[in-house]
C-alpha cells in the first residue's frame, strides 16, 4: 500500500498487456467491431484473470488487490481502448461488490471464487415491463415459504441472461409502506425449474437482452443478500460504488480514432476543399467534446480515490458518456456514406458492418442503466438542493 | 476540486482574504445596477489595487518578486472576479504580459519588465492586433536604436494605465515573430478611447513607425501569452457562468406562473440540468488545462484551444440560457444577468472567434495528417 502508485507507468503496462496478451482471433473481431461470443469473453475474462488483473480492485480478503479507484479507471479505460471484450460486469463490478460488501460468509465462499475465475456468469435483474424507469415498482414478488422464496414474475431487457447461471434481482418481498423499502436483493439460479428465458431482437441485429419469467421458482433463503428492504439499498450501492463505468471513456477514444481514420480517408476523395475543412472542423468539435469528458472523468476519479462520497458525478458522466458515443457513432456513419450502410462498402464491409451495429446499438447507451431523462432528475435534486 | 496548489496555507489564506475583501468593497463601490458613470472610474487606480492586493505578482516567480503561485493559485481569484463582475483588468494585468515575459530568455531588460509587472503600478501591458489573432498583425523593421513598429491593435483594457506596451511582431526581413517593447508615450504611438461592450474603458492604439526595442523573445513567447490570458479568462467564465446558474435557479424559485414556481416544471429543471453539467465541463477542463500548463505539457496547445471552444460551448450558452430562463428580466438592466452574457462575449471575443478556434484546432489536427501521401 506504501508503494506510490505512477498513473502513467501503470497505463503504458495495460497497453503493453494488451498489445501482447490479446488473441490474434479476437483482435482480428476488435478490428472490424464484430460482435464477440460468450466463449470470447470468458476466454479474455480468464488472461486478466491469470494475471491478477480481472478483480483487481476487489480486497485481498476476497482474491482481489485493493486497486483504488484510478488504478481501476485507467485499466478500464485501456482494455476499452484496446477493443477487448467489455468485462461482464454483472459479476465482478457489481454482484461481487455486493455479495463481499453485504453477504454472509457463506455467500461470499459460494460466489465471490467463481466470479473472480469466471466460471459463473451472472445477470442482472432489475427492469421490468412496468418498471423501467420507475425502478422501485418492480413487481416481481418473492414470498418466503419455510426455507424457500417462492417467485413469481417477469424480468426484461435482462442483458447476456441467455448466457447466464445466475441472476441477482430485486424481488418485492413486501408492499407495506414507501416502495423502495419493499424491495429485496436475491441471487437466483437461472437453471431452476419454472425459469423461461425469451430472447429479444433489438435494432443492432444482436441478441443482447432477454425476458425473464419465473413461475413459482423455489429460491432458498439463505440466497437473500442482507436482510429483506435491502434491495434498494444494494442497488444504489452498485451505482455509487462504479459511479466512473458507465463513462466508457476508451471506448469514446477508440471511436474517435476510428473517426479520424475514416475521415482522414473521406477527406482524400472529398469534392472541394470546404468539404475537406468541414468534416475537419466536425472532428475539431468532437475532439472538444471528448477532451471534456475525459477532464469531468478524471475529476471524478479523483473525487473517488479522496474516498469523497459520491456525488451526481455518474449521473453526468452517463450523460455525457452516452452522448459522446452517439455522436461519434453518429458522424462515422456519415463519413462511411451509403455503401456503408447498405454492409458493403468496397474496401473494408465488414468493418462498415460492425460500425453500423454499434451505432444502432450505441442509441440504447441513453436508455439502459437509467435513462438519461432520469439521470436529470437525478442531477436536478442535488442541483436544487440548497 | 481545486488544481495543484504551489501556495503555503498561510498564503492561499491570505488570498481568500484578499478576494473577499476585494469584492466587497468593489460590490459597495459599484453597486448593482450599475452606475451609469462606471466607465469614468479611473482605470489607474484600479489597476494599482490589483497591484497593492499583491495579485499582480502571485503567479510570477520568486527570483523576480513574485510568490510562485500555480495559475491554478490564481482561478479563484478569477472566479470571484466573474462572480462578481469586477471591472478589474484582471487578465490584462495576471495574464498577458507576465506570461509573454516568463516565456522570453532572461536579460536585464526582460527582468526589470518582469518586476514591473509583479509591482502591477498598470506599467506594462500587452497587446494583439485588430487585424489577426494570431498576433501577426504587426510588422517590425530594423532602425538604427532598434526596430520601428506599424499597425492597429484590437481594443487594450485599461491601456490608459499602461506606460510600457508588449508588442508581438512579424520582422518584416525574415518574418520571424518576435516580441518588442515600447513606450506609450513613443512617438508614433497613437490612441483612440473606447469602451467595450462590458462596460469597459479600454483603448485602440495605432503605430506609425514607433520607435521600440526587440526582447529576446520568439513565437512560443506570444503562444504563451496567449495561453495564460486564455486560462484566466476561461477561470472568470466559469465564474459568471456559475453565478449566472445560481441566480437563475434562484429566480425560478421565487417566480410564480400557473399557480406554481416556475422551477417546479420539468422542462426548466432540465434546462437547469444542461446549464450544470456545462458549467462543470468548462471547471473540469479548466483544471485540466491548469495542470497541463504548470507542467508544460506538450499537449498544453491542444488544450488551451479546446478549452477555449469549451468556454464558449459553456459560458456563452449558460449566460443565454440565463437571459431566457429570467423571461423579461434578463432582458433589463437592473439585474446583473445582461452584465453576465456581455462580459462572457467580450472573453469569447478576446483571444479569436470561435471560428478561429475550431479552424486552428483543426489545421494543426487534421491537415498536417491529409498531407501526407
Amino acid at each position: 500500500m506504501a508503494e506510490v502508485f505512477d498513473p502513467e507507468a501503470f497505463r503504458a503496462e495495460v497497453r503493453t498487456f494488451c498489445a501482447q496478451a490479446f488473441p490474434d482471433d479476437l483482435r482480428a473481431k476488435a478490428a472490424t467491431y464484430a460482435y464477440y461470443t460468450k466463449e470470447d469473453r470468458l476466454r479474455w475474462q480468464r488472461i486478466l484473470n491469470d494475471r491478477g488483473w480481472f478483480a483487481a480492485h476487489w480486497p485481498t480478503a476476497y482474491g482481489g488487490a485493493d486497486w483504488g479507484p484510478l488504478k481501476r479507471f485507467i485499466f478500464i479505460e485501456e482494455t476499452e481502448y484496446a477493443g477487448t471484450p467489455w468485462l461482464t460486469h454483472f459479476g465482478v463490478s457489481f454482484v461481487g461488490p455486493v455479495i463481499y460488501t453485504f453477504g454472509t460468509e457463506a455467500q461470499r465462499a459460494r460466489y465471490l471464487p467463481d466470479i473472480r475465475e469466471s466460471k459463473t456468469w451472472w445477470c442482472q435483474g432489475f427492469s421490468e415491463p412496468a418498471a423501467g424507469s420507475d425502478l422501485a415498482a418492480v413487481q416481481t414478488r418473492a414470498v418466503r415459504e419455510g426455507d424457500h422464496y417462492i417467485v413469481n414474475g417477469q424480468k426484461t431487457w435482462t442483458t447476456m441472461a441467455h448466457w447466464a447461471d445466475m441472476m441477482f434481482a430485486l424481488v418485492r418481498t413486501s408492499s407495506d409502506g414507501p416502495r423502495q423499502g419493499g424491495i429485496s436483493f436475491l441471487l437466483i439460479d437461472l437453471r431452476s425449474p419454472g425459469v423461461s428465458i425469451r430472447p429479444i431482437a433489438t435494432i443492432d441485429g444482436h441478441h443482447h437482452v432477454n425476458d425473464v419469467f419465473f413461475d413459482n421458482v423455489r429460491v432458498p433463503v439463505e440466497n437473500l443478500v442482507g436482510h429483506e428492504g435491502d434491495g434498494w439499498r444494494c442497488a444504489k450501492f452498485i451505482v455509487s460504488n462504479e459511479r466512473v463505468l458507465v463513462t466508457e471513456l476508451g471506448k469514446a477514444r477508440r471511436l474517435f480514432e476510428e473517426l479520424e481514420r475514416l475521415a482522414h480517408k473521406r477527406m482524400q476523395t472529398a469534392r472541394s476543399a470546404a468539404s475537406r475543412a468541414g468534416i475537419a472542423r466536425r472532428l475539431a468539435a468532437l475532439g472538444v467534446k471528448l477532451e471534456s469528458l475525459r477532464a469531468l472523468a478524471y475529476q471524478a476519479v479523483a473525487e473517488a480515490e479522496a474516498a469523497r462520497p459520491p456525488g451526481i458525478e455518474a449521473s453526468i458522466l452517463k450523460i455525457r458518456g452516452s452522448e459522446l458515443q452517439q455522436a461519434l457513432l453518429e458522424e462515422i456513419v456519415d463519413v462511411i456514406g451509403s455503401g456503408g450502410l447498405m454492409a458493403s462498402a468496397d474496401d473494408a464491409p465488414d468493418l462498415c458492418a460492425g460500425l453500423v451495429s454499434e451505432h444502432l446499438y450505441a442509441r440504447a447507451t441513453s436508455i439502459y442503466g437509467g435513462s438519461n431523462e432520469i439521470q436529470s432528475n437525478i442531477i436536478v435534486r442535488a442541483v436544487l438542493a440548497p | 476540486m481545486t488544481a495543484s496548489s504551489a501556495l503555503d496555507h498561510e498564503t492561499r489564506a491570505l488570498l481568500q482574504n484578499g478576494i473577499a475583501r476585494f469584492s466587497q468593497e468593489h460590490r459597495a463601490r459599484a453597486g448593482w445596477p450599475s452606475r451609469p458613470d462606471a466607465q469614468r472610474d479611473d482605470v489607474t487606480a484600479i489597476w494599482a489595487d490589483i497591484g497593492r492586493n499583491g495579485w499582480s505578482s502571485l503567479g510570477l516567480p520568486e527570483t523576480v518578486g513574485g510568490s510562485g503561485a500555480s495559475i491554478g493559485d490564481l482561478f479563484p481569484l478569477m472566479r470571484a472576479a466573474g462572480e462578481g463582475l469586477w471591472a478589474a483588468p484582471l487578465i490584462e494585468a495576471l495574464g498577458l504580459a507576465g506570461g509573454a515575459l516568463l516565456a522570453a530568455a532572461p536579460g536585464p531588460m526582460r527582468d526589470a519588465l518582469l518586476g514591473e509587472v509583479a509591482e502591477g503600478t498598470g506599467a506594462v501591458g500587452m497587446v494583439s492586433s485588430a487585424r489577426d489573432a494570431s498576433a501577426r498583425g504587426f510588422t517590425a523593421r530594423p532602425c538604427a536604436a532598434g526596430v520601428l513598429l506599424n499597425g492597429d491593435t484590437a481594443v487594450a483594457v485599461a491601456g490608459q494605465a499602461w506606460r510600457k506596451i508588449l508588442v508581438p511582431v512579424v520582422m518584416s526581413s525574415t518574418e520571424a515573430v518576435g516580441l518588442a517593447v515600447l513606450d506609450k508615450d513613443a512617438t508614433g504611438v497613437a490612441g483612440i478611447e473606447v469602451q467595450t461592450i462590458d462596460g469597459r474603458r479600454a483603448v485602440r492604439f495605432t503605430f506609425e513607425d514607433a520607435p521600440a526595442t526587440l526582447l529576446d523573445a520568439g513565437e512560443d513567447a506570444v503562444t504563451a501569452a496567449w495561453q495564460r490570458a486564455n486560462l484566466l479568462a476561461a477561470a472568470e467564465a466559469e465564474g459568471i457562468a456559475r453565478a449566472a446558474l445560481a441566480a437563475t435557479i434562484a429566480y425560478l424559485g421565487m417566480r410564480r406562473q400557473f399557480n406554481q414556481p416556475i422551477i417546479a416544471f420539468q422542462a426548466i429543471q432540465h434546462r437547469l440540468v444542461e446549464m450544470h453539467i456545462r458549467a462543470c465541463e468548462l471547471g473540469a477542463m479548466l483544471e485540466a488545462a491548469g495542470k497541463a500548463y504548470d507542467a508544460q505539457a506538450p499537449h498544453l496547445a491542444r488544450l488551451v484551444l479546446q478549452l477555449r471552444a469549451q468556454c464558449s460551448v459553456s459560458a456563452v450558452w449558460i449566460t443565454q440560457q440565463a437571459i431566457q430562463l429570467h423571461g423579461g428580466m434578463g432582458m433589463t438592466q437592473d439585474l446583473p444577468i445582461g452584465g453576465y452574457y456581455k462580459r462572457v462575449l467580450f472573453i469569447d471575443s478576446m483571444f479569436g472567434s470561435r471560428e478561429d478556434v475550431i479552424d486552428a484546432l483543426s489545421a494543426a489536427l487534421y491537415f498536417p495528417k491529409a498531407k501526407e501521401p
